[in-house]
């Protein structure tokens, strides 16, 4: 003969209550992030060069740049394109990527150049990305 | 509380088996951590939940639900656990579950994979694709275990120690093996995450705040894993060892496994790390976690 479910004790059914709790708010979190998520490629991107937080560190300079992806999707690589300048002439590009840039999230990029870029214009720029 | 942690209540002390409770959800943590612990280590499984969609993790953790129900049907999670009815597989399978989502949430904040002030639906994601294997374990682990206990209890502790004479003699060749199984446990649980990338990204990523913890982790886990759980079956033959003593048992094992973390870091481990390098003593105590989970474990076979 099988004990019935009603004769399991009290701590047995607190682990089962909180359980539940836990998994009923994931599913209800997650079906609401699926009822309101739209599926678009389109990116937010914001770029912000650190100016005021350039330091120099043994032969070079470091300047850190915040990518903020606004967007409601994470892309699995985006590449940037760095373009340093002085007095409007183009002194150099070059770019780098970011592999798997949380939605809503940021990630600092430390650039890092021989010479002082204080007084050089410093442009960064989303070239491309994927999913 | 002292007798909960060594398994060591009597039912008519415990009326609403809160102290039951505590001793399967222990065993349960010991079979998750074992079964699941490589996967908490594996970069592409943070990142790539980031990219699936809210159905597929839906999709993902209900079938995750179902398999532990399934799984539950059959062994179930509670040591006590013996009917083939549906009612207590859905108790044990769901139980498995939401102990899994703790422990893998604990686990990754642990090792900075979560940021409590960041993005709730990054972190719903990660901790949701690794508390669904994780889950797995708790349930099917913890089975295995039980019928390993069971099958020591009828053979008895190692017959081939009978042959040596006194108990101070079978005892130290008992800590002896202990040591040994503890040592090989640690290497071969580790070995596989140690020349990884991602133990260099924890370490590097971590705060002095973030290694206390771990560190504290892995002595609890350890304890868990070798005591709490009940999973083992101690047998001693001298009372007044140094070595049975649970504290210095708990050290001991922590420490022969932090010790095997340090060679696989200084010769395997990505990067090549010197002794010298600001990341050499958080690799360690990173690696350190799976070592220990693998040391506690070895220490179980033996």
């Amino acid at each position: 003969m099988t004990p019935k479910f009603s004769a399991k004790k009290t701590a047995e059914l607190v682990s089962f209550f909180l359980s539940s709790l836990i998994i009923l708010g994931l599913f209800i979190y997650l079906g609401m992030d699926y009822v309101k998520n739209e599926d678009s490629p389109y990116l937010k991107i914001e770029i912000k060069v650190m100016r005021d937080q350039i330091r120099q560190t043994g032969e070079g300079h470091v300047i850190p740049v915040v990518i903020l992806n606004r967007g409601d999707k994470t892309p699995t690589r985006a590449t940037f394109r760095v373009t340093f300048s002085q007095n409007g002439a183009q002194e150099e590009v070059s770019s780098f990527y970011v592999e798997y840039l949380p939605k809503k999230k940021s990630k600092t990029v430390y650039l890092y150049r021989k010479s002082d870029p204080s007084g050089a214009g410093i442009e960064v720029t989303l070239e491309n990305y994927q999913f | 509380m002292l007798n909960w942690l060594t398994g060591k209540f009597k039912s008519d002390q415990d009326p609403h088996g809160f102290g039951q409770e505590f001793d399967d959800l222990m065993r349960g943590i010991s079979g998750g951590l074992i079964f699941g612990m490589p996967l908490l280590y594996t970069m592409e499984v943070w990142y790539e939940s980031l990219l699936f969609p809210s159905g597929v993790l839906m999709a993902l953790f209900f079938f995750a639900l179902i398999l532990n129900v399934l799984f539950s049907y059959f062994a179930g999670l509670r040591e006590n656990h013996s009917a083939k009815r549906l009612l207590y597989a859905v108790d044990d399978g769901v139980t498995s579950i939401g102990l899994s989502v703790v422990l893998a949430f604990l686990i990754l904040w642990a090792l900075n994979q979560i940021e409590l002030s960041g993005n709730l639906r990054d972190t719903v994601a990660k901790v949701i694709l690794e508390a669904s294997v994780f889950s797995i374990g708790v349930t099917f682990t913890n089975y295995k275990f039980k019928k390993r206990a069971q099958s020591k209890q009828v053979r008895g502790p190692l017959e081939s120690w009978k042959l040596l004479q006194t108990p101070e003699k079978k005892q130290l060749n008992k800590d002896l093996g202990d040591l040994l199984a503890a040592s090989t446990g640690a290497f071969v649980y580790s070995f596989n995450v140690a020349p990884t990338e991602e133990i260099l990204v924890i370490a590097a990523s971590v705060s002095p705040l973030n290694l206390c913890l771990i560190v504290g982790m892995e002595l609890v886990v350890c304890y868990i894993v070798l005591y709490a759980s009940g999973l083992r079956n101690h047998v001693s033959f001298d009372e007044g060892s140094f070595f049975q003593k649970p504290l210095n048992e708990v050290l001991l094992t922590v420490s022969i496994s932090v010790l095997v973390s340090v060679v696989l870091v200084r010769t395997i481990g990505f990067g090549e790390l010197q002794f010298t390098d600001p990341n050499f003593i958080p690799a360690v105590v990173i690696l350190g976690f799976p070592a220990v989970v693998g040391g506690a474990a070895g220490r179980l076979v033996v």
